[in-house]
């Protein structure tokens, strides 16, 4: 399915890149650790999300200016200073995310660690590789970081409302039922797998809606108001050239077949 | 001896595998996915990091465990150990066997500096019952097989759902991941999920 450039959801997409069309866990599958065992609840999504965006940012803007003055025999330097320097970051990082709750860094464990070689920093480095501009490099990250954070927060809510029934450690009174088995891994990757569907499934119907809307001309309103509806019955009958329905018995021949 | 050495193996390999259990994933798999062979080398390569690097990094844990900031720097003391590792071995494979070099070479940066590698470490070190050198050594190897014979797994089970007929929005990526987190549940069931975080 192919639509114009210009088209507003063309556009959307276009200008959301990263976030809803190519997102890095939906789209790619990277970074599973975090989405698929360490996000069970919002506080820890939110905690691990804070991490991504202040380890990926700094390492996104230093690096290109480190690897300047680094010789090129020793370019080949450059992953592995990625998750030092994300590391290095790391470090403080514990410390801010620590005070949004005490239990958060518990519940993480050594995921947060993990965040140094998240395969989203390196995935990262490949994108904007060849990029010169500094900021076309921050946008790039800020729409990883907006896509990595998207699906935290989805999988994190979904775990943590369905697993406890609480929402960032309240009680949800009209949550009656706990499935706690969905804080296993087993289960998470069965949560993204089926929100990366979910995902899919949006795209595909909005995509064929504005496919639909385009190919009869209508204006978009007269479309929304009219989605749903049958075409009329005298345009169909128009085309087909047989008798219009109020008059037609199964019983009955068409006149021309009497004829022949 | 022998017995608890492959009974730390065998957990590490199966009940506590690092992709199924922790979905701890590495970078490149897309490409690694396209034939089994570079898997293997990779795995190989991967589990051969680890088997040097995991006592190594049961000594230094040792020397710095109980100082004041222990948390803090417990992190980037197990990356240096594998940066340290990856440096050391790409400058030896460069210099004194560039024919290994230009096989290894492109995987290198990636099996060595990764999350199987970085993750087993830090859960080794947080693991009480790995207090003896060749028991860090048994986890490590059982993780790195582990790991490798995981990847194999996904990549026939790319193969045989790339060929069966699926709901247009489940194909791909859902799929993976929904027939993934089938088997670990089925791996899960041998554990009762008490893995410590």
């Amino acid at each position: 399915m192919k639509m114009n450039k210009n088209h507003w959801y063309a556009r959307f997409l276009r200008g959301t890149k990263g976030v809803f069309r190519g997102n890095p866990v939906l789209g790619a599958g990277l970074a599973l650790p975090f989405v698929v065992v360490a996000a069970s609840s919002l506080q820890t999504a939110v905690g691990l999300s804070i991490g991504a965006l202040l380890t990926m940012l700094p390492v996104g803007l230093l690096i290109p200016l480190i690897m300047q003055k680094i010789p090129e025999q020793f370019r080949w330097l450059d992953y592995p200073l990625r998750a030092l320097i994300a590391a290095l970051f790391l470090m403080p990082t514990r410390v801010i995310v620590g005070a949004i709750s005490p239990a958060l860094m518990d519940s993480v464990g050594v995921y947060f660690s993990l965040l140094c070689v998240s395969t989203l920093l390196f995935a990262s480095r490949a994108m904007t590789v060849e990029e010169q501009r500094l900021e076309k490099v921050l946008l790039e990250l800020t729409r990883l970081w907006l896509g990595l954070t998207m699906v935290l927060l989805l999988v994190g809510i979904c775990r943590e409302v369905l697993g406890n029934g609480t929402l960032w450690g309240k009680p949800l009174t009209w949550m009656k039922i706990r499935f706690s088995a969905v804080m296993v891994s087993g289960l998470g990757f069965i949560l993204l797998g089926f929100i990366a569907a979910l995902g899919q499934k949006i795209h595909r119907s909005v995509l064929f809606v504005c496919l639909w809307i385009g190919k009869n001309g209508r204006t978009v309103k007269d479309k929304i108001v009219h989605f749903g509806e049958r075409p009329p019955k005298e345009n169909k009958n128009k085309i087909s050239g047989e008798i219009p329905e109020e008059t037609a018995d199964h019983e009955q021949i068409p006149e021309g077949k009497e004829q022949e | 001896m022998m017995m608890k050495f492959f009974a730390i193996f065998v957990a590490a390999l199966t009940a506590e595998n690092l992709f199924f259990t922790r979905a701890f994933d590495v970078y490149g798999l897309r490409e690694l996915h396209r034939s089994p062979k570079k898997m293997l080398l990779f795995g190989g390569l991967t589990t051969a990091v680890l088997a040097v690097a995991g006592p190594v990094a049961y000594g230094i844990n040792k020397l710095i465990y109980g100082l004041p900031f222990y948390y803090y720097i417990n992190g980037i003391t197990h990356l240096l150990i594998l940066v340290g590792l990856y440096a050391g071995v790409y400058w030896l494979l460069k210099k004194y066997q560039p024919k290994v070099f230009e096989l290894v070479g492109k995987y290198l940066p990636y099996a060595a500096i990764n999350c199987c590698t970085f993750g087993s470490l830090l859960l080794a070190a947080k693991d009480t019952e790995l207090d003896r050198w060749w028991k860090a050594l048994a986890y490590h190897c059982g993780a790195g097989i582990g790991f490798t014979l995981a990847m194999l797994l996904l990549w026939s089970v790319r193969q045989r759902l790339s060929s069966c007929h699926a709901s247009k929005s489940f194909r791909g990526l859902p799929l993976q991941m929904i027939t993934v987190g089938l088997i670990a549940l089925a791996l899960v069931g041998l554990t009762g999920n008490q893995l410590p975080a």
